[in-house]
């Protein structure tokens, strides 16, 4: 009898001495992102049978309990990559609002406004070469304005592009490291028995950084490890996996470049395409492919193709009447045909409009006039300064309509992007909180499983002393 | 529902940190004055400051130009009165010359009258901002038709062939048009801004001066193209022409005074639209100033009200998160 009283406290022992592991690396990972807590399960050892009687043979370690539910991991999962895709689109939008200054009293729309009314202005002295000085000093500033606006969107699309090589890189070392851990899950399991909670939750957290740059979808296998696909796609099947690459076609006609990704598999070959549908990923194509592309195709809201209609409209408008008017020195029937801006031929953009050769450096062969020898007539330069008040300039708007409905436009993007990163952080704020409530680890908790098992491993130890005391006896008896 | 670390951190640094924006948001207003800092706080807004910004900026383009124009329109009343005042006088002179039988004063009058015409012709040459003001759209010096008379200014005396009807052979050239100079005024409207030489000076351009020689040739010489001398007397013809020729004159003078009036009427429309563009600019700035600018007693008020919560949010969370059992523990 003493001897199992010995055994029982061992095991008591044990089993306490293990509680207090658990509890000390629950305590330890409390600040540890993705940890989800412990717990020690504790079951009666098989009885003896003894006399027709059941003799209890002590407490025996059942399992180690994990508290980690799917269901939440992949609903945070899912809300990660909406909100980390709305909080990118944040970041560009305000990206392209700095590009623009705007709301401000000196941007776009009001140098362009400012230009067709020095026309209006100059429409008074047309004889005056200061005033046509000014009017192409003007001219130049719009030219710049366009072009440095231009050139800003173009760098910021050409950043995009960088960080959406980034991002496939830091999704393909992600993928390679679920893959690893898929593996020593795998053979953990099978070679030990051992419970992998420790792979699993890095595994979690491995999962949701993924989850930042794309739509992950999970399937669990029954030997631990797990599939992860994005749009359909296999990332990841058990041990084995797929790559991501950048891919980018160029439309020989317009040339129009445009990024997509696709898997390629470990010998290489590209095996589909990808539409991340959330997360990074999917923002910075979409950004890349339409917003910030000046020759987009698509019916969607592009900034720089926008930017380029509307220098072009210009250019080809204000050619239109420059090109039946006469400079200051002109005499004859026929107009010289002088354009005020370039490209004189085929679409301008934001990038190559700039003040036509035939006027740079020359204010007096500016074509304010209708008639030649009549400097006095200034029909040309009041037709071009109500430009300002076309209704057809463009889109169907006079300039400025067009400009300020412009910047709606993109406040709208960053209005909807704010409000969603709001919306979708508190989902996420929600869900990550709950499961927290289920998988985190509370320090009153713990402290209190502290002296739990601090007293039962002593209450343990005392068995152990006092069975050896009665041992001791027994031994002793016959001295 | 269980309360762990995290449940407790994680919330109490996403208030703090809401609270944060909000009162950086609110010191920008009240710094900047302006009440949307980014398109994206209020896309709505942004459009309507830009449209009314549009309008004010175009009625101020509009306004500008109207006292740009007025100043032109006061330099022409400025001329033809001055051009007025001197056909009068020569009015004035050749009616003292008909009432007087000294010869010795007709030739002097004569003289006096030539001395009239030039500056007759030097205020129809005036000049306004690098153009002249009454050669329609012949504005500058290389635009005037020369092939007559060389010099560069639109209308010239010039000597002639001497013949029966003009002694002198002086005749007054005009080398302008009757073009118009035209002007947007608002976003429809346009309006004429010079007077036409031929409103001024008669049909031919030079109705006005062809009188004005014809009466320093009656003053100046006898009926058979001789000099007048100290005793050649005006006779009843000369004094009859003289008279018809001074008639000429009135009717011209009130045709330059319509003309001045016309201009007149277009000074005070103009000045009238110009008070309207100002004070449509006043009521537009109002508007605009309302969704644009700062609210300042509701900013400040705001400013308060989150530092208020920065404080207490702070306070008490900072007790809240210190305490757990461990601390209670011996």
């Amino acid at each position: 009898m003493p001897l199992s009283s010995l055994e029982i406290g061992k095991r008591a022992l044990q089993a306490q001495r293990l509680g207090l592991e658990i509890t000390s690396n629950n305590i330890g990972n409390v600040n540890t992102p993705g940890f989800s807590r412990r717990e020690a399960t504790f079951s009666e050892a098989d009885p003896l049978i003894k006399n027709g009687n059941f003799l209890g043979t002590g407490v025996i370690n059942e399992k180690m309990r994990t508290f980690r539910e799917e269901f939440f991991d992949k609903e945070i999962r899912r809300s990660i990559s909406r909100n980390i895709g709305y909080e990118t689109d944040e970041r560009l939008v305000q990206r392209i609002e700095a590009i623009l200054a705007e709301p401000t009293e000196n941007g776009l729309s009001e140098v362009v406004s400012g230009f067709l009314y020095d026309f209006d202005e100059i429409s008074l002295k047309p004889e005056s070469v200061a005033h046509r000085e000014l009017v192409l000093s003007n001219a130049k500033g719009v030219v710049d304005q366009f072009r440095r606006t231009a050139v800003q969107l173009n760098e910021t699309r050409n950043e995009v592009r960088n960080n959406i090589s980034d991002a496939i890189d830091r999704a393909n070392k992600l993928i390679g490291n679920i893959t690893g851990i898929n593996t020593s899950i795998g053979s953990t399991k099978v070679i030990a028995g051992t419970e992998v909670q420790s792979l699993l939750d890095k595994r979690e957290v491995m999962l949701e950084e993924l989850s930042e740059l794309g739509v992950v979808t999970v399937t669990q296998n029954d030997d631990g490890s797990l599939n992860a696909f994005m749009n359909g796609k296999n990332l990841i099947t058990g041990q084995t996996r797929n790559e991501l690459k950048l891919q980018e076609d160029i439309n020989t006609a317009t040339g129009e470049r445009t990024i997509r990704i696709v898997t390629i598999s470990a010998n290489n070959v590209i095996t589909g395409s990808v539409n991340p549908e959330a997360g990074k990923l999917s923002s910075l194509l979409k950004h890349y492919n339409i917003t910030l592309d000046d020759k987009d195709s698509t019916d969607e809201f592009s900034v720089s193709q926008n930017l380029n209609d509307f220098a072009n409209a210009l250019v080809q408008k204000v050619n239109e009447l420059t090109i039946a008017g006469f400079g200051l020195n002109d005499t004859g029937q026929v107009p010289p045909g002088r354009f005020f801006f370039e490209p004189a031929v085929g679409d301008a953009t934001a990038m190559t409009i700039e003040i036509s050769a035939d006027v740079k450096n020359k204010p007096s062969d500016i074509p304010l006039s209708a008639k030649g020898g009549q400097p006095g007539d200034s029909t040309v330069a009041r037709q071009i300064a109500r430009l300002a008040d076309d209704a057809d300039f463009l889109h169907g708007q006079k300039p400025a309509e067009f400009y300020a409905s412009f910047l709606g436009k993109i406040g709208n993007l960053g209005n909807d992007a704010i409000n969603g990163s709001k919306t979708t952080k508190l989902v996420l704020d929600q869900l990550t909180n709950q499961r927290e409530a289920v998988i985190g680890v509370n320090l009153d908790e713990e402290a209190i499983n502290l002296i739990k098992f601090q007293k039962a491993f002593e209450a343990s130890a005392r068995i152990i002393a006092i069975t050896n005391e009665i041992l001791g006896t027994i031994v002793n008896l016959g001295r | 529902m269980r309360v762990t670390s995290n449940s407790s951190f994680g919330p109490f640094q996403r208030n703090l940190e809401e609270i944060q924006a909000r009162k950086a948001l609110n010191e920008l207003r009240i710094a900047s004055g302006k009440n949307i800092q980014n398109l994206s706080e209020d896309p709505v807004a942004v459009v309507q400051v830009k449209r009314l910004s549009s309008i004010i900026e175009q009625n101020q383009n509009y306004n500008d130009n109207l006292n740009l124009a007025l100043r032109e329109l006061y330099a022409v009343d400025e001329s033809i009165r001055q051009m007025s005042d001197l056909l009068q006088s020569i009015r004035q002179i050749t009616i003292d010359a008909t009432s007087t039988g000294n010869s010795a004063s007709t030739s002097g009058i004569a003289y006096s009258v030539k001395g009239f015409l030039e500056s007759i012709v030097k205020d129809a040459n005036v000049e306004f901002n690098g153009h002249f003001l009454f050669s329609g759209t012949a504005t500058t010096p290389t635009s005037i038709d020369k092939s007559e008379a060389p010099d560069n200014n639109p209308f010239q005396i010039i000597k002639t062939t001497a013949s029966q009807d003009n002694f002198s052979g002086y005749k007054v050239v005009y080398k302008g048009n009757n073009e118009d100079r035209i002007m947007n005024i608002d976003k429809q409207s346009t309006e004429v801004l010079n007077v036409q030489a031929k409103e001024m000076f008669g049909s031919d351009d030079s109705d006005v001066f062809e009188s004005i020689v014809g009466i320093f040739n009656v003053l100046a010489y006898n009926p058979d193209g001789t000099q007048r001398g100290r005793l050649d007397f005006l006779t009843k013809a000369d004094i009859d022409q003289l008279n018809t020729l001074q008639q000429k004159l009135g009717a011209a003078y009130e045709v330059m005074n319509n003309a001045a009036s016309r201009n007149g009427t277009k000074i005070t429309r103009f000045e009238a639209m110009n008070m309207q563009f100002i004070e449509e600019n006043i009521r537009l700035k109002d508007l605009r100033s309302i969704k644009e600018d700062t609210d300042f007693a509701k900013a400040i008020m705001d400013l308060q009200r989150d530092n208020t919560a920065l404080q207490y949010a702070l306070q008490v969370g900072s007790r809240l998160i210190q305490n757990s059992l461990f601390d209670f523990l011996r």
